[in-house]
């Protein structure tokens, strides 16, 4: 049996280095993509350890049911747990994060000092819990082989050969890269298999001893314990359990380290919430059946390994063989995470920034002092299995190491949820919770070993003060650390004010989600460095292979060119200071990038600014749409206008057109009489007499054309100019009839005028207004009846204007011609009515007068046929246009 | 037999003149001063060839030249007219019109047209 147990044992850690080795190279091609959620699933189930294998049974035989608690609280957590992994994992890649002790360095104001002691408490607080992995592959090896280990550090113990193996292991798959944070294929995949390995072992064993079982004369005794199994445990101790585990599966080094920083897609999270719990579930089915089995089978042995009695008094060695394989690999993934990630914790804080960043180039001192922390920590829990007894049960000493972790809970969510959580209330919260775990879980523990009996029967020893409180030491020690810490944390963070970084890294972090990842996420930094100077920094501590890479890319995605510009500028300055962080934590990098920068200090305020350069950035396009929407409407006006300008261009060549054929009518009769009198000098006098009559009326007619087409276009292009007198519109009107009195009575017109009495005097331009009264009185002579026609003048006083009208009963205008009348060369459009004598622009021009006095003109409908066309003038006591 | 010419126009001074300018010829001489008219006299006087303004009151040139040219034996057709578009000289040749001339005109050139137009076969 011993040798067998070697042999296999050895061949299942080859097969683990082959396993790394393997996912190493295939993990990451394409193949195993759709697989990863899986991957990812399984590697959080290292959560399951030895402990589960071993302890869980021994629980479940000393107190029944309560062992499921440590596999509810996670199962409860991952509801908190989903939004805080998103989160995370953003911070992780645009903060450069590869570590709880990273995260809370970093959250509060990138600090050496809190990196150092999470570094240091987590150390203090798992090392026993991997002694316990070591003290598990031991026991069980020489409970199967009945080896008896006497000596402490004995050769022969298997378990010193299986810790210097694990030294290898780490060394080879979790410090391949200078960046801590970058995902390990081989050491993913790895601790997925062995996550699979320890479950099928489980489930195997399980299916096959209780197939067994079931046909052993002991069985009816067992089944009658187990339905008298009592949940009588107290609710205290319920609530405790539930709260400290679910905190551990967050804070747990090894949890943190693939749960977060070995996660390579946000994509991978969801799955595992409900992957993880099925997984739970299935390993612990068989726990109480072999809880209830060993208690029968093997009363005589303790109750941490009936898992390995149980198996082999059942069914022999074969299947106790692989019993032990399957905590075989609990333990050893336990230890290889573990490992790994305190490793990283302790190295970046406690040995890095004294025997690293001065060196030049710093690569591989960084990963050799990764490696060194891994072995020594190993070296550690192997000489603390050795030098420290285990007076508790297995799972004693793993929830001790849960009531640590769990102290880093209120800094770590506050610092992720509340932008007030402040650094010293994280540090002196955090050192509070230990002390007080540190009292009443430790210090009972110390105290047996170094026989203080003074301390162990004195009232304040932590079993009285707990008894006195009426709760189980764990319990208490659970409560009051927690409670102290959070309460301290609060309290410091109301009342402390924090450094202007911290409070931009406060920021960040709460608003995490808001902000992308990586290359794009914000720059905090003002200033410049020389970019050599960058370089040579980026050389120095991720070599210079890889900082052409990043540099290279960062510079194809931001369209930088670095010789044309050799200042680096804030964001590359963040960027090259996340690239810093990964390898060696944030508050070196911080410190690292000063040396090289000369950075000014944004307040509180230009931070909120930056941030919302984003939100600003989506206002503007807005307020450009919003422009844009405005110039569409101004195009469409300026279109209309340009309309409008194209059609009053085609008005005024129309106009063109009409004037150049009015002219042309009488210049044809002038040139056409004047030929016939040039070519015919036997013309008799009386034709000769005719012609020569028609030639001079002919004439006439083209110059009032003349005259009235440019004084319409003074009038139309605004350059007629009114010059305004004080006018009796009265003495107007009988001076124009006066002028026609010879004509009407030649034409037999009875024509007269009535001017109301009450004429008041107006401001008017008298010439202007005289050539509108003759217009207005040729057109009504012309029209008027041939026989009997009539003519009126008149002009009336209204309340605030002048109202003149003049009539004749010629044959009207018809209702539509009413408007156009006053249109230019209205009577050459409708040809029934056009009368040769005329311009044809008379009326337009009338209307432009009445129009500039701000008067009105217009055709009166009346009863009988007659025309009657009327104007207003308003009514001026003063001069308009000298005011 | 002289030959008859129809002269249509509203402008009385233009129609005058020609009238005196025909008859010097030795031509048959009537004239109309509105399209209805033209139309009337052209039935009842069948002339040999229609001087014809275009904007006239009533029925215009246009309108007058499609009712000639409808007739058998239709006399010829000459547009006198101060229309000076490119577009109104097509649009008389299209109704049937023989000749577009421009107002002003020279009489000598009128004559000249006339007896070629006339003596053509």
């Amino acid at each position: 049996m011993f040798y067998t147990l070697v042999i296999v044992g050895i061949l299942y850690l080859l097969l683990i280095f082959l396993a790394g080795w393997f996912f190493e190279r295939k993990l990451s091609s394409s193949v195993f993509k759709p697989w990863m959620p899986y991957v990812y699933a399984l590697a959080l189930a290292v959560y399951c350890t030895a402990w589960t294998f071993y302890g869980s049974i021994g629980r479940a035989a000393n107190s029944g049911l309560s062992f499921i608690l440590i596999y509810l609280g996670p199962t409860l957590a991952l509801f908190l747990w989903y939004p805080v992994s998103k989160k995370l994992f953003r911070l992780k890649n645009s903060q450069g994060i590869s570590s709880l002790a990273d995260f809370l360095a970093a959250r509060y104001g990138k600090s050496q000092s809190l990196g150092a002691l999470v570094a240091m408490l987590s150390l203090l607080g798992i090392l026993p819990y991997i002694s316990l992995q070591i003290k598990a592959i031991s026991e069980s090896f020489s409970f199967l082989a009945q080896a008896e280990i006497k000596s402490s550090l004995s050769t022969a113990d298997p378990a010193l050969y299986v810790s210097l193996l694990m030294i290898v292991f780490t060394i080879a798959f979790g410090t391949r890269y200078v960046q801590g944070n970058r995902p390990k294929a081989g050491l993913i995949g790895t601790i997925a298999f062995e996550s699979l390995f320890k479950l099928i072992a489980f489930v195997v064993v399980g299916i096959i001893a209780i197939k067994s079982f079931v046909k052993h004369p002991q069985f009816d005794q067992a089944w009658l314990n187990f339905q008298s199994l009592s949940l009588d445990a107290q609710g205290s101790e319920w609530m405790s359990t539930l709260l400290i585990s679910a905190f551990a599966f967050m804070l747990l080094p090894r949890q943190f380290q693939m749960g977060i920083v070995e996660n390579n897609s946000e994509k991978n999270i969801a799955k595992s919430l409900w992957l993880f719990p099925l997984y739970l579930l299935i390993i612990n089915l068989f726990v109480l059946p072999f809880a209830f089995m060993g208690q029968v089978l093997s009363p005589e042995v303790n109750s941490d390994f009936y898992l390995l009695s149980v198996s082999k008094i059942l069914s022999g060695d074969a299947l106790a063989t692989l019993a032990f394989l399957g905590g075989l690999s609990a333990s050893t993934s336990m230890i290889i995470v573990s490992t790994l990630a305190l490793g990283n914790m302790i190295s970046t804080y406690l040995l890095v920034p004294y025997f690293a960043v001065k060196n030049k180039p710093a690569t591989q001192r960084i990963i050799n002092l990764r490696r060194l922390a891994i072995a020594l920590i190993i070296i550690l829990a192997y000489l603390y299995y050795h030098f420290m007894a285990f007076s508790n049960s297995l799972v004693s000493i793993g929830l001790i190491s849960f009531v640590a972790m769990s102290q880093f809970a209120p800094a770590f969510l506050g610092g992720l949820y509340w932008r007030d959580a402040k650094r010293p209330a994280a540090y002196w919260s955090i050192t509070l919770g230990f002390v007080i775990w540190f009292y009443f879980l430790v210090m009972p523990n110390l105290a047996q070993i170094l026989d203080l009996h003074y301390w162990l029967n004195s009232s304040f020893s932590a079993a009285n003060i707990a008894a006195r409180m009426g709760l189980s030491t764990f319990s208490a020690a659970s409560f009051l650390s927690l409670g102290f810490n959070a309460i301290l944390f609060v309290f410091l963070s109301l009342r402390l004010d924090s450094s202007i970084e911290e409070q931009n890294q406060a920021l960040l972090f709460v608003a995490a989600d808001k902000f992308g990842t990586k290359e794009n996420s914000p720059s905090l930094y003002r200033g410049t460095a020389p970019f050599p100077n960058m370089k040579a920094l980026l050389v120095n501590f991720l070599g210079s292979h890889r900082t052409e890479e990043v540099l290279e890319r960062y510079a194809r995605l931001n369209n930088i060119n670095w010789l044309s510009s050799p200042l680096a500028d804030g964001r590359m300055i963040t960027y090259a200071e996340r690239l810093l962080s990964e390898t060696i934590g944030p508050a070196s990098a911080k410190i690292m990038i000063a040396s090289v920068v000369q950075k000014e200090e944004l307040g509180q305020r230009e931070v909120l600014d930056i941030l919302e350069e984003s939100k600003k950035v989506l206002l503007l396009n807005k307020e450009l749409s919003k422009r844009s929407d405005q110039l569409k409407k101004a195009t469409e006006k300026l279109q209309e206008a340009n309309d409008k300008l194209l059609e009053f261009a085609d008005l005024k060549d129309e106009f063109l057109y009409t004037v150049t054929h009015e002219l042309r009518t009488p210049l044809t009769a002038i040139r056409s009489q004047a030929e016939l009198l040039q070519d015919d000098p036997e013309m008799p006098e009386a034709e000769r007499q005719m012609f020569l009559d028609n030639i001079v009326a002919d004439c006439d007619r083209l110059t009032r054309l003349i005259s009235n087409v440019l004084d319409l276009e003074k009038f139309e292009s605004g350059n007629q100019k009114l010059s305004l007198t004080k006018v009796q519109v009265g003495d107007l009107i009988r001076n124009a009839v006066a002028n026609y009195q010879a004509m009407a009575l030649k034409q037999g017109i009875d024509f007269a005028c009535e001017i109301d009495d009450s004429l008041k005097a107006t401001y008017a331009d008298a010439d202007r207004i005289a050539q509108v009264i003759t217009n207005l009185l040729g057109n009504a002579l012309k029209f008027a009846a041939a026989d009997g026609g009539v003519v009126r003048a008149s002009a009336i006083q209204l309340e605030d204007s002048i109202k003149v009208t003049i009539l004749d009963n010629g044959n009207g205008i018809p209702a539509a011609d009413r408007e156009i009348i006053f249109d230019k060369f209205y009577q050459v459009r409708d040809q029934t009515r056009r009368k040769p004598s005329g311009s044809g622009l008379g009326l337009a021009i009338c209307k432009n007068i009445v129009q500039m006095h701000r008067g009105k003109i217009w055709v009166e409908s009346t009863a009988k046929r007659e025309t009657c066309l009327c104007f207003t003038l308003p009514q001026y006591t003063k001069n308009p246009l000298k005011s | 037999m002289s030959s008859k010419i129809l002269i249509v126009d509203d402008e009385i001074n233009i129609l005058m003149s020609l009238e005196y300018l025909f008859k010097r010829k030795g031509y048959e001489v009537f004239i109309a001063r509105n399209g209805s008219e033209a139309k009337a006299l052209v039935d009842s006087s069948s002339p040999d060839l229609v001087l014809l303004d275009i904007m006239m009151p009533d029925v215009d040139g246009y309108e007058v030249c499609q009712y000639i040219k409808a007739k058998e034996n239709a006399p010829k057709v000459i547009f006198l007219s101060a229309k000076s578009k490119k577009s109104d000289e097509e649009k008389g040749y299209e109704v049937g019109a023989d000749l577009y001339l421009h107002k002003p005109f020279s009489n000598k050139d009128l004559v000249q047209k006339i007896k070629e137009l006339i003596t053509s076969p």
